[in-house]
């Protein structure tokens, strides 16, 4: 077990420190360029196991890991349950006047479920983020003579590197009523910043650099709820089929901006408040409505295929810019997994010690460009690694997908990632009873 | 490879599928971390909301200012003549000028030959350059200190016109003194050493060159103006420094200009004094990228003026000074320029770059001090250098020339975000 913790540590060392924290400010912070818009991109927040899947996991139940996906999930637990790990996710995009390689590393969230009452009521606590914003745009323009000031061509640049994103802090409960029904409920802190340094430079040294750090906290209250509905066998008898249910409430979020920049006064850098929090007044940003549906059959303990449905009503999205609300429409995503333990029935093999997934997911996005639908296609593929020692596994899992078009000056990302997840299981709070 | 794996497969044991999936994890890291390459992509959707925006400020508090103390004493250049300047009326510069008394010189003969050569600067003409200036060359009639000598001074002569001289083009002319003002200045350099100083000083009198005809004005150089004696027997004559000089200015019939133009010298008689209101509110942002002053010189005035042959010293720097208002009555030279510029010999402006002096504004304690533009030199000297010239600015006035702050700033209410 110990090789296992060290392992753990080596990696998280080797990240980063925090979330949203990367060690050197220039490398693996620029991510899709469309999470410019609005709050960011949604992150959907995946059970680690159904990852590989393609899946959120709204139905897909492992006695190991926690799963965010579905409060109901949790009125299942037997042991207590951590997860934490990192993400890196790789962007090729391209348009019509150039390209750009870019990657982001952040870890990706926290959760721990605490068993108040062994496969009958759980707690869970959780931070994970909701909304992500990480890229780095360039936009060059120039001035002609006369029309700057001066007889001669004025070029500039003005670079815009976003970061920051909503995250939720949650405190949820599931409750196993019988072996065939599970209700959850989840309350929760939504809160983060959304931030916007931009900088102004050019090509003539008379110029003074402009940067304008632009930051928006938000800050509300949200609840989501869940079902599990397990029925009796439906084809065979030693089949299982689950049946997972989600919403999340529309969340309203007091947001407030304030602009800063660094100037350089009377031979002294210093951060200047431009635009304080009462030139915007407080606005609401309205996060709306989230459903999902999933299905999971298991025709024998080796296999289960699963499918989902999840639907954001995004086109009653209030932002803090009400022009770039209209971009908004609601999003669908659908998604098909299989997963495949062969450990279960063959521990022997080294290739057997596994747990594989594999997936895809369509994603129909929540923004609409210029008549385009941001849409993202989506290949996954997952291993599931167990502790040889204790109850506790890593989830490897990789995708590769594309987002958007080319099309009226849009973008076409390339993304291939990985996330590495550390589950730890554990007997916890129990009196053992002989020693 | 198999074998490997199988290798350590049997020492690690279950633990090793665990090792393999940090050793991948970490090497993805690496590997996609060294691989980033920022381009440009997305300019066609994704809008910053900042724009550069440009503005000019006119100046409106504006005015000149006159009645500095103007110390032309002992300066690099000593004017005299006359010249009648269609633009800035009929000048004359009486100039006052003598010898060194100390100098380490062993003997002045008592019938040694003695003149006044004047180095002169032809570069710096003013006036016609045809033209002949005749200047007198009188005994003064009290004693006088080059250091304290002003443009308005005046010249008390006596009734002793000890030489007359023509100035042409020529780069030096030496002027051949009687032998009468010799010995007077003979007298003093046979004094007792100890009184001699002080007797020279507050009793010999020295010259005025008073110009009594031509039209030019020529700007002798002090470093190339000596007194100069021959001894009887010498072959070569020998170099008394100058130790005091100046020169008084006088302007009559100057002609009315129109109201949109103030005349501006660089002798620092008058100069612009202004000041711009520097808040958020004026200046419409806090982002300055660029604030730049701008003040237009009539050129097609100033080179109409000028009939052919007709020259008129270029003034090439102007110099900003920010200044309490009481310390006015001060000389500006006793003061630093804030900011210097040089003409732009394209479009005839002086651009002041004030930046940092509107970002100081904006985000320090505001400075109350009113701007002082004044005509420099252009020897390095934040000063007047004795050469006169002279200039025509733009005012308030002007329809589309007023002085102006052009302002180039990013706007900070980046909504789109």
């Amino acid at each position: 077990m110990r090789y296992f913790y060290l392992i753990c540590l080596l990696i998280l060392l080797n990240v980063g420190t925090a979330p949203g924290q990367i060690s050197e400010p220039d490398k693996l912070t620029s991510g899709s360029i469309y999470s410019s818009l609005g709050v960011g991109t949604p992150v959907d927040y995946r059970a680690s196991y159904a990852d590989g899947m393609g899946l959120i996991g709204y139905a897909v139940y492992d006695s190991y890991a926690p799963s965010l996906a579905n409060p109901a999930l949790w009125g299942r637990n037997v042991f207590t349950q951590a997860t934490g790990g990192v993400n890196l996710n790789r962007y090729i995009a391209s348009d019509r006047q150039g390209s750009a390689k870019t990657a982001r590393l952040s870890m990706s969230m926290f959760q721990g479920v605490f068993p108040l009452k062994k496969d009958k009521l759980s707690l869970s606590v959780s931070l994970h983020p909701l909304t992500r914003r990480s890229f780095t745009s360039f936009e060059q323009n120039t001035l002609p003579p006369y029309a700057n000031n001066s007889r001669d061509t004025l070029v500039y640049g003005i670079e815009d590197h976003g970061s920051g994103g909503l995250n939720r802090l949650e405190l949820g409960v599931g409750w196993k009523i019988n072996k065939h029904l599970s209700l959850g409920y989840a309350g929760s802190y939504v809160y983060g910043p959304l931030q916007s340094d931009l900088t102004v430079i050019w090509s003539e040294s008379e110029y003074q650099k402009i940067n304008l750090d632009q930051t928006t906290s938000h800050q509300g209250f949200g609840n989501r709820f869940g079902v599990l509905v397990s029925p009796v066998s439906v084809l065979k008898p030693d089949d299982k089929l689950d049946i997972g249910l989600t919403a999340t409430l529309p969340v309203n979020l007091n947001a407030k901006r304030i602009v800063e920049s660094d100037k350089e006064v009377a031979n002294r850098l210093r951060t200047i408040v431009i635009e304080g929090k009462d030139a915007y007044g407080t606005r609401t940003v309205k996060l709306p409505l989230k459903a999902g549906i999933g299905i999971n059959y298991q025709p024998n303990a080796l296999w289960s295929i699963s499918s989902e449905l999840k639907f954001g009503q995004w086109s009653e999205y209030n932002g803090f810019s009400r022009q770039q609300s209209a971009n908004n429409v609601d999003r669908y995503k659908a998604g098909l997994g299989v997963r495949y333990r062969p450990y279960i029935s063959d521990y022997e093999t080294f290739w057997s010690r596994f747990k594989y997934n594999f997936g895809v997911s369509y994603d129909q996005g929540h923004l609409q460009l210029k008549g385009h639908r941001i849409e993202t296609l989506m290949f996954s593929f997952g291993l599931g690694i167990l502790s040889p020692d204790t109850r506790s596994s890593i989830d490897l899992n990789f995708h590769y997908g594309l987002r958007g078009t080319r099309a009226d000056g849009l973008v076409r990302e390339r993304i291939w990632g990985m996330r590495l997840s550390f589950n730890l299981a554990e007997l916890m709070f129990f009196r053992p009873k002989l020693q | 490879m198999v074998s490997l794996i199988a290798w350590l497969k049997d020492t690690c044991g279950n633990r090793f599928n665990i090792w393999f999936a940090a050793g991948l994890s970490l090497l993805l890291v690496t590997l996609i971390s060294s691989c980033e390459d920022p381009g440009v992509v997305g300019s066609g959707f994704v809008e910053t909301g900042a724009e550069v925006n440009l503005d000019t400020l006119k100046v409106d508090d504006f005015k000149v200012e006159s009645g500095f103390p103007v110390f032309t004493g002992n300066k690099p250049y000593l004017s005299v003549g006359a010249y009648n300047d269609q633009l800035f009326g009929d000048l004359t510069a009486t100039g006052v000028i003598k010898p060194v008394v100390s100098q380490s010189v062993d003997t002045l003969h008592p019938d040694a030959s003695f003149g006044l050569e004047l180095g002169i600067s032809t570069a710096n003409v003013y006036g016609d350059t045809t033209s002949t200036t005749t200047v007198e060359l009188v005994e003064m009639a009290e004693p006088w200190r080059g250091v304290a000598w002003k443009i308005d001074s005046d010249v008390p002569v006596s009734d002793n016109v000890v030489a007359t001289a023509d100035i042409n083009m020529e780069d030096s002319l030496v002027i051949d003194l009687p032998d009468s003002w010799y010995q007077k200045y003979r007298e003093y350099f046979y004094e007792n050493p100890n009184t001699r100083d002080s007797l020279y000083r507050y009793n010999f009198k020295g010259l005025a060159l008073r110009p009594v005809d031509g039209n030019k004005i020529v700007a002798i150089n002090a470093s190339k103006t000596s007194f100069v004696f021959q001894n009887p027997g010498d072959t070569v004559k020998t170099e008394l420094d100058i130790s005091g000089w100046g020169y008084s200015l006088d302007r009559q019939n100057v002609p009315t200009l129109p109201d949109s133009l103030d005349r501006i010298y660089s002798t620092q008689e008058n100069a612009v004094n202004f000041i711009f209101e520097s808040d958020r509110e004026t200046l419409g942002s806090e982002n300055i990228a660029r604030g730049e002053m701008v003040f237009d010189v009539d050129r097609e005035r100033m080179r109409n003026s000028l009939p052919g042959n007709h020259v008129r010293p270029t003034p090439d720097i102007m110099g900003l000074y920010l200044h309490d208002p009481k310390d006015l009555k001060y000389s500006l030279s006793t003061f630093n320029t804030a900011f210097e510029v040089q003409l732009d010999s394209v479009d005839y402006t002086f651009r002041f770059d004030l930046t940092r002096y509107v970002n100081q504004q904006l985000f320090v304690q505001p400075s109350s001090d009113r701007f002082i533009g004044a005509l420099l030199s252009t020897n390095d000297m934040n000063e007047n250098d004795g050469i006169i010239r002279s200039t025509v600015l733009s005012n308030p006035k002007a329809r589309y020339t007023y002085p102006r702050l052009l302002l180039t700033f990013v706007n900070s209410d980046i909504e789109s975000n």
